[in-house]
């Protein structure tokens, strides 16, 4: 017997260690969260504070210094947000087939080629995704006249509450049912399968352009939406 | 997909880093926490660490380093040495059917050490890796990696008795 067996018998008898990943990417993501959210209150307090400054004081009587001083405090900065992942035009994958049964009862095979489409993993149980959907469906407004397609995969839900979220919050685009995440096993290389909500945009080559996993913005969309046509990101 | 990609990796490993866990802490409880703030340490440089050479160490590494970390923090150690160095020599050596008591008795002569030659034994003869690894985990020399491992045998031994001096022998 040597030293290690010696620490072999000390550890013998331990039982399994709970799985311990989901705790970890919860504390991962709150601290994300966090440091986002209190960056931004940050970058708030400075223009608020800068837009006081100037406008109480009497050097501020030349509009230009005025403009000058709030833009460079707005100035976002160009960083992307760690729940965005952007892929390169040459690094992009092609995104899993998407056919199904929409919650209307009609069947649809979604077609990638020839515009950008939106897909966005949801459920009617799901609380966040209730704070994104008006994002959603007011960039589908907004965009679904210029040719971008935006579709949801209904995950885990029951249909009939599913089609009331739909109404409630004025969904315009269609989803497909997905009671037992046989669609989002397909995308499980692209985003996590049980990160409800998620986002991912298709480029018009049927390439993944960009994932956006947990709550998302309308600016946060626009943004990807104008990556993946190929637009320069601010 | 980081997400993914972490989570598959994490779960293959999560046992093994528990046990070296273990033995750092002595403490299962302590360990699982220790696990769980190596792994939120991992997926804040998961991009770093995904295209490490070799992802294991990488691991081991912060693990280790984690632990250290947190007992520097902590600042306990000097108060549970001073608990755990009373009344060795008193204690009866087992005999060899008493597996528990023997498991018991390694993870206090292993607490009795401080935290960084501690996590040296654990690395080099749990872990097994070699003296030039473990030194550059610990961020220290060979020659010093060398030399705590050799003065803990020492200290084990003596902890543990003449029926145990055998059992670590210096490899």
């Amino acid at each position: 017997m040597d030293l290690h067996e010696l620490f072999s018998t000390a550890v013998a008898d331990l039982p399994d260690v709970p799985d311990q990943v989901p705790a970890a990417q919860r504390i991962r993501r709150r601290r994300t969260a966090v440091a986002r959210s209190s960056a931004i209150a940050a970058a708030c307090a400075l223009v608020v504070g800068v837009g006081t400054l100037t406008f109480a004081s009497p050097w501020s009587r030349h509009p230009a210094d005025t403009d000058k001083t709030v833009s460079v405090a707005a100035t976002p900065t160009p960083s992307i947000p760690a729940n965005i992942t952007e892929f390169k035009p040459g690094k992009r994958s092609a995104a899993p087939a998407l056919s199904g049964i929409t919650l209307q009862g009609k069947s649809l095979a979604v077609s990638y080629t020839g515009h950008v489409t939106v897909v966005n993993v949801w459920g009617s149980w799901c609380l966040p995704c209730r704070q994104e959907v008006p994002a959603f469906s007011e960039a589908y407004q907004k965009l679904s006249s210029k040719g971008v397609d935006f579709v949801g995969i209904d995950t885990r839900d029951n249909n009939t509450a599913a089609l009331a979220y739909d109404s409630q919050f004025g969904v315009q685009y269609p989803s497909l049912r997905d009671p037992v995440e046989t669609l989002l096993l397909a995308f499980k290389e692209i985003i996590p399968v049980d990160s409800v909500p998620s986002t991912v945009i298709v480029d018009g080559s049927g390439k993944v352009a960009a994932t956006i996993t947990d709550v998302t913005t309308l600016t946060q969309l626009d943004e990807q939406i104008a990556y993946a046509l190929g637009a320069a990101t601010p | 997909m980081m997400d993914r990609e972490f989570a598959s990796f994490a779960r293959e490993r999560q046992q093994q880093l528990y046990r070296t866990a273990y033995l750092l802490c002595g403490n299962p409880d302590r360990a699982q926490d220790l696990v769980q703030s190596t792994l939120v340490a991992l997926l804040r440089s998961w991009n770093k660490a995904r295209d490490a050479e070799h992802l294991d160490a990488y691991a081991k590494k912060t693990l280790v380093r984690t632990f250290l970390l947190e007992r520097r923090k902590l600042r306990r150690e000097a108060e549970i040495q001073t608990l755990a160095s009373g009344g060795w020599t008193d204690r009866a050596v087992p005999g060899p059917a008493a597996e528990a008591e023997l498991r018991i008795l390694i993870l206090e002569a292993l607490r009795s050490l401080p935290p960084k030659p501690r996590a040296m034994l654990v690395l080099r003869y749990w872990e097994d890796l070699s003296v030039e690894q473990t030194a550059l985990i610990l961020g220290c020399s060979e020659g010093n990696v060398k030399s705590q491992c050799s003065r803990s045998l020492d200290k084990l031994r003596a902890l543990l008795g003449t029926p145990f001096a055998e059992l670590v022998a210096s490899p």
